[in-house]
């Protein structure tokens, strides 16, 4: 399949390279730049010609010239910040310059026409949100993640800063599999042409000792295992967000579930002042663009956001400061480029809670990051070689998290041995058995390493430092040709590279008070660890994709098709993508579809995992009050990389059809399916059970004040567990997506727009489950080895929410009314054979056999069985709700924009019955909800 | 004629004195009927005692006969004793038999009846204590140092071995109707469920407790008030009897064996998740302890099954149940309990609540220079809340157990 499409692909690109027209068949077309209110030229304008996807700048005066564009009919689009976009068709004549002038409307809430929905992508592309800057405004976005209410399937909820805000795409997964977090690492986002990245970040404990450590939900920060946070971006600097949930171009990689394509605010404009505040958040941002004659345009925004989850709870809560620049200049006419350095600083803080006498917690994670980002393009001109892209972005996150809580029930081995070692309590001691045979040993380093039983309670408190460098760099040459009248093509060859490391300090331990182990998880002992010596993942990329578009029979047919090859520190993927869109009846009907491959890289968390140390006490008589205290503890060490870890893929399928009816109803349908195998965990396998026979030690000594001489008293069987870096998530997502544009009713200035989803998520995991039980109070046991996908976790939803916007330009007054009918919601879990495992690993030898199932009332391995419910298999329904939500803008005056909102205006939250825990109620909806923003515009 | 009536008379005197001197062979059968156990005392100590002069005579019987010479004529009580062992659990019989007449050789049958064994909780802590650890500014919680102190409450020697101890599951009463999957024929009426049995070590003759006795069993035997326990809070469990301290407890790290002190066993545990320690509730269980007429084994374990899941749990039949006392949270808690007829009615909560150094203690009092404590079966009148928990609380002895 792969093999066929590559040779297709090289037909299309030697066809359109061969292009029988000789280059030097070209025109011009140039023009002025005005604003509409007062003539005025505008500046630094962006114009691009479609679909040659070349662009330029306007000059000081507002003039701007393309040249070498092909004979045809091409589009002009010009766009600029503050300003409503508009495109013409231009014909273009053979060695001749076509003038073309743009009078460009300032965008408010005055205009006709108010943008505040989420407008989807063109034909042949692949399938989008576009959200603009009116729409942002209008929502009241505090961070990009509230934008993701606009897509259609999602549900409403209320925007917060108070934890980590990732963005997941066309998946509503609530299991425990890590289908979510896999869904939202996968999700790119790129703010000015260059990814910001999360693959260097490993801001919490060690996840070899516990999966669930990745959750930093309590501790603050961002977890490793999801994507980006988008706090750290300011909204009040993004001038538009393109959402791209289908299938991405080629040009995108180091992605599975889609991307989220940020550009910020370029360009002259005037000083705005933005203050925002609802029950959590309160934001204050400034923004200011300057022209600076022939040097450029500068734009500078500043801004400041205070969240705390709960009026009562101050004591959490999150604080950012942002601080961005970006400069455009043109340079001789055919180089643009725009660069930006943004300078951030993000604070998450958890201070005791004045209340909570007993576990004293603490923490907070703070951050600042600095990123010099720079995209631009040079107008080659010449023959079918149109122009070079490039972007480059370079970023150093410096991260600090700190925990501190109060371990109680803490009595357990804590060894700072490094290597397999038996040490004793104090530093270098060599104790041997009753019968002269040696109980300690020491690891190349372990010399002066100690033991020690901690006692039952104690402040135990971690640090963790984390200095994050990415560095990003993409090329891309553009090529055009057009054969005859009715063939663009389009080809477009990059190459992309991109470095992430971490060079901090890692995990710092006291050497007394470390954090809590699990008490049943010997494998659960914590060192410290030192990120800089980790080392970098480097990402090559090199794609080639190809664009036609092609009238035939008087309809459309765009095609995208394009193949990725990635390298990825010694692991490969091959990834094609193709969007195609056919019209059928012209300008009423078309079909789409896509398919495609994604991958994502592991992260540095995925490649470089800490060594697992079990740490078991062979000896202690400490609490006993006994003169000679004495405690031998025994150090195993683990390498828990997994270096059979391979690139994680996601096949995505689309296909749909838009309908336009009397040129203006718009009606578009796609259904997807997208299937990974082979997402990020940590888990088990059956190499994680590492069996050892330990032993334990007895006193002989008849006075228990001497110093103890030892004697063996017994060898267990006893196994060690740790996690290790898995291709395990299986995430399936389908859906059908419905967007109803009914555009704006003139007469009644009101506009109708409804969009929806059914949704069907299945997530699992591939690898075996494993349960280990204790046998009454012996302490060996087996270890049971479950079939893979044991659990599947299923979720359904279906949801049309229904905008309902009206404006009156005369004042400057836009209210849109949202109601979201959540029509059925169900979540269930599928069961493989969860009542008899397949395997079990024998604590008598460590080694796996098949368990004949004829053995289960065995007392050998009855006590590895549990109960399970038959009320397991029940689904959770919720009933049908609805949720209405109210946004209003008003302009007021010339230079101050209000806006308010409230979420659930009628404050409707029925109560909904478990169906398997009878009694068990909880709120459907979101809680009522309201915000402010005031936005003031000095000339 | 004087003379002979005189040597008559002597003669006559001589001839009644021996009369008076005579003493008789008194037989005594022991009616072993009502015994149920399938062993029964190899000897019996039988003591007949005269009314009148309460002089005694004893003998160790020969199986279930023995027989006593020497015994003057008069009037008697006869009685029994004796204990047998079965499954390493010890069982006492007696019987007696009141106002024998013995004129000549006389047989008597005394029954022998098994002697409920007068073991009573007599001091229960379960609270736990508050410290601070050095560094912290508030305090912790500490529970390792619960323990429960049971007393010969009794004229004879009792033997412990064996004798397990449990808090009962599902003490409250609760909405959804729950089902027990007890064997055919059982009425759940005459059960208890618990989920972990602990069970006192020994074969039958290696723990006696003597009358006016007590021993002690911790959840760990440590010293808690030591620096890194307790820091001078709690008190000094290192030298109690036993201590609830498993294999699976030890390899699980989180707590220290006292090798002077001997680990109770585990009898059944139900579930299979890892026991840290044996942990009971801070604000207090229904605790029970009893010896088992059917022995422990996995094969009885049954489940509850409350409408939602089940869950596995351990029958305790209510007759085997020696003495029973129940803690809660508090008085609003006592009006969801569940009652155990004819288990103990009452509810006690210690008036701090959990982690408050409080401990529920029998009253009692000094008769015959013995301490006997109160039982009338309603631990609310029995008990008492003492904000000093302490061992042998009334000077009460240890068992020489070593």
């Amino acid at each position: 399949m792969k093999r066929l499409f590559v040779l297709f692909l090289g037909l299309y690109v030697s066809l359109a390279a061969l292009g029988a027209v000789a280059p030097g068949n070209s025109g011009a077309v140039s023009g002025k730049i005005t604003a509409v209110s007062d003539n005025s030229p505008i500046a630094y304008a962006v114009v691009i010609a479609h679909p040659l996807e070349v662009y330029t700048t306007t000059a000081s005066d507002g003039t701007f010239t393309i040249s070498h564009l092909p004979e045809g009919e091409v589009t002009i689009a010009v766009e600029f910040i503050g300003y409503t976009k508009v495109s013409k068709k231009v014909t273009v004549v053979k060695d001749k310059t076509i003038k073309v002038d743009f009078a460009l409307e300032e965008e408010s809430f005055r205009l006709e026409e108010v943008t505040v929905i989420a407008t989807g992508s063109d034909a042949g592309k692949s399938t989008s949100s576009i959200i603009s800057r009116q729409a942002m405004d209008h929502l009241q976005t505090s961070s990009v993640k509230d934008v993701m209410t606009m897509l259609p399937g999602v549900s409403f909820s209320n925007p917060s800063l108070i934890s980590a805000q990732t963005i997941s795409l066309r998946t509503d997964d609530s299991g425990n599999t890590g289908g979510l977090a896999m869904n939202s690492l996968g999700t790119a986002i790129i703010v000015d042409g260059a990814p910001v990245s999360n693959n260097a970040n490993m801001q919490a404990l060690s996840p070899t000792v516990a999966s669930g450590n990745m959750d930093v939900s309590l501790v603050g920060g961002t977890s490793p295992e999801t994507g980006v946070d988008m706090r750290s971006l300011s909204t009040d600097n993004i001038e538009s967000i393109e959402v791209i949930r289908g299938i991405p171009s080629v040009e995108y990689g180091d992605l599975t579930s889609g991307a989220v394509i940020i550009k910020s605010k370029a360009g002259k404009m005037p000083l705005s002042i933005r203050f925002k505040t609802n029950p959590n958040i309160y934001q204050i941002s400034a923004n200011k663009g300057f022209h600076a004659g022939k040097a450029g345009d500068f734009n500078i925004g500043a801004d400041y956001a205070y969240s705390t989850n709960n009026l009562t709870s101050s004591y959490i809560n999150f604080q950012r400061v942002n601080v961005k620049t970006l400069y455009t200049k043109t340079f001789a006419g055919n180089v643009t480029t725009n660069t930006s350095l943004q300078v951030g600083y993000g604070r998450d803080r958890r201070n005791r809670n004045p209340d909570d006498e007993q576990s004293a917690t603490s923490s907070f994670s703070n951050n600042v990051d600095v990123r010099l980002a720079s995209y631009g393009q040079w107008n080659a001109g010449k023959g079918f070689f149109k122009s070079l892209n490039y972007s480059v972005s370079a970023s150093y996150a410096d991260k600090h998290n700190f925990y501190e809580t109060l371990a109680q029930n803490a009595t357990g081995l804590f060894s700072t041995a490094m290597g397999a070692s038996t040490i004793t309590n104090t530093a270098g001691q060599v104790i041997k058995d009753s019968e002269g045979n040696p109980i300690t040993s020491f690891a190349p380093g372990d010399e002066n390493a100690t033991a020690i039983v901690t006692p039952n309670a104690y402040l135990s408190h971690y640090d963790i430092y984390g200095k994050e460098i990415n560095v990003y760099a993409k090329l891309v040459a553009n090529f055009f040709h057009k054969f005859g009248t009715s063939i663009d093509s389009r080809t477009i060859v990059g190459v992309d590279f991109k470095t992430d490391g971490n060079v901090g300090q890692g995990l710092v331990l006291p050497t007394d008070a470390p954090p809590l182990r699990t008490g049943t998880n010997a494998s659960s002992g914590y060192r410290p660890r030192k990120y800089s010596d980790i080392p970098f993942i480097n990402q090559l990329g090199v794609f080639l994709e190809e664009t036609w578009n092609q009238t035939v029979w008087n309809r459309h047919i765009d095609i995208s098709a394009g193949l990725r090859f990635d390298y990825v520190n010694g692991l490969t993927n091959l990834a094609p993508r193709i969007n195609a869109s056919i019209e059928i009846v012209p300008d009423i009907f078309s079909i789409k579809g896509g398919w495609g491959i994604t991958s994502k890289a592991p992260t540095a968390t995925y490649l470089y995992p800490q060594a697992t140390y079990s740490d078991l006490v062979n000896y202690s008589n400490r609490f006993l009050g006994y003169e000679h205290e004495l405690v031998v503890g025994t150090t195993n060490v683990h390498d828990s990389s997994n270096p059979q870890l391979k690139m994680a893929t996601n096949r995505k399928a689309e296909v749909g059809f838009d309908i336009t009816i009397a040129k203006r109803y718009k009606i578009n349908v796609t259904a997807y399916d997208e299937l990974m195998r082979n997402g990020y965990s940590f888990g088990s396998d059956i190499s994680t059970f590492i069996w050892t026979q330990h032993v334990f030690y007895k006193n002989i000594n008849s006075d228990p004040n001497l110093m103890p001489t030892l004697a063996v008293d017994k060898v267990l069987n006893l196994f060690f567990r740790y996690n290790k870096p898995l291709n395990d998530v299986y995430l399936h997502n389908r859906g059908i997506e419905y967007e109803i544009n009914l555009g704006r009713f003139e007469a009644i200035r009101t506009s109708f727009y409804i969009n929806g989803a059914w949704t069907y998520t299945e997530s699992s995991s591939s690898a075996n489950t494993f349960t280990t039980k204790s046998n009454g109070g012996n302490a060996e046991y087996n270890v049971a080895v479950y079939d893979p996908y044991l659990y599947t976790y299923c979720s359904e939803k279906v949801l049309t929410t229904l905008r309902i916007t009206h404006n009156i330009p005369a004042i400057g007054f836009v209210v849109t009314l949202s109601g979201q009918v959540n029509w059925l919601g169900k979540t269930w879990t599928k069961f493989g054979n969860d009542e008899m495992f397949s395997q079990y690993i024998s604590y008598k030898d460590g080694k796996v056999y098949d368990f004949d199932p004829a053995l289960k009332d065995d007392p050998e391995f009855r006590y590895m069985f549990e109960s399970k419910s038959p009320q397991r298999f029940l689904p959770e329904k919720t009933p049908p709700f609805v949720i209405f939500n109210l946004n209003i803008s008003k302009e007021i005056g010339n230079f101050l924009t209000a806006s308010f909102f409230v979420n659930n205006v009628f404050n409707s939250r029925p109560l909904n019955e478990s169906d398997k825990i009878k009694g068990n109620y909880n709120e459907l909806g979101i809680p009522m909800f309201f915000g402010l923003d005031i936005n003031i515009k000095i000339k | 004629m004087k003379k002979i009536f005189i040597i008559l008379a002597g003669i006559a005197l001589l001839a009644s004195c021996k009369t008076l001197t005579k003493t008789h062979i008194v037989t005594v059968n022991i009616d072993e009927s009502k015994i149920t156990s399938s062993v029964k005392p190899e000897s019996y100590s039988v003591t007949i005692k005269n009314v009148v002069t309460q002089q005694e005579k004893n003998v160790t019987s020969t199986k279930a006969t023995a027989v006593i010479e020497g015994v003057y004529a008069g009037v008697y009580n006869v009685s029994i004793a004796g204990s047998a062992t079965e499954d390493g659990i010890t069982k006492n019989y007696s019987g007696t038999v009141a106002n024998v007449s013995v004129l000549a050789d006389a047989t008597v049958t005394v029954a022998a009846e098994v002697v409920e064994p007068a073991l009573v909780f007599k001091e229960i802590y379960y609270t736990g204590c508050k410290y601070t650890a050095p560094g912290a500014e508030k305090e912790s919680n500490y529970f390792k140092d619960q323990f429960y102190e049971i007393y010969n409450n009794s004229d004879n020697t009792i033997y412990v071995d064996g004798l397990c101890i449990g808090t009962v599951y599902n003490r409250t009463v609760n909405t959804s109707g729950y089902t027990y999957s007890l064997p055919e024929g059982e009425d759940v009426k005459d059960y208890v469920f618990t989920q972990y049995v602990w069970k006192v070590p020994g074969d039958g003759t290696q723990y006696p407790l003597q009358p006016g006795e007590s021993f002690v069993m911790a959840q760990q035997a440590l010293n808690h008030t030591l620096d890194g326990n307790t820091y001078g809070k709690s008190l000094d469990l290192s030298k109690v009897e036993f201590e609830f301290i498993s294999e699976e407890i030890i390899a699980n790290g989180r707590c220290t064996d006292n090798p002077d002190v001997p680990n109770m066993l585990v009898g059944h545990k139900c579930g299979t998740n890892k026991t840290l320690q044996w942990l009971t509730s801070a604000t207090g269980e229904y605790y029970v302890i009893w010896f088992p007429e059917k022995k422990i084994a996995p094969e009885n374990e049954i489940t509850f099954d409350n409408g939602i899941s089940t869950f596995p749990v351990y029958p305790i039949k209510k007759s085997d149940i020696i003495d029973a006392v129940e803690a809660g949270k508090d008085e609003a808690s006592s009006k969801n309990k569940l009652y155990f007829s004819p288990l103990d009615d009452g509810y006690l909560f210690c008036p701090e609540g959990n982690y408050s150094f409080q401990s529920i203690a029998r009253k009692g009092e000094t008769k015959n220079g013995r301490l006997v404590l109160v039982d009338t079966n309603n631990s609310n009148n029995d008990f008492e809340y003492k904000t000093d928990p302490q061992l042998r609380r009334g000077g009460v002895g240890a068992p020489n157990w070593k």
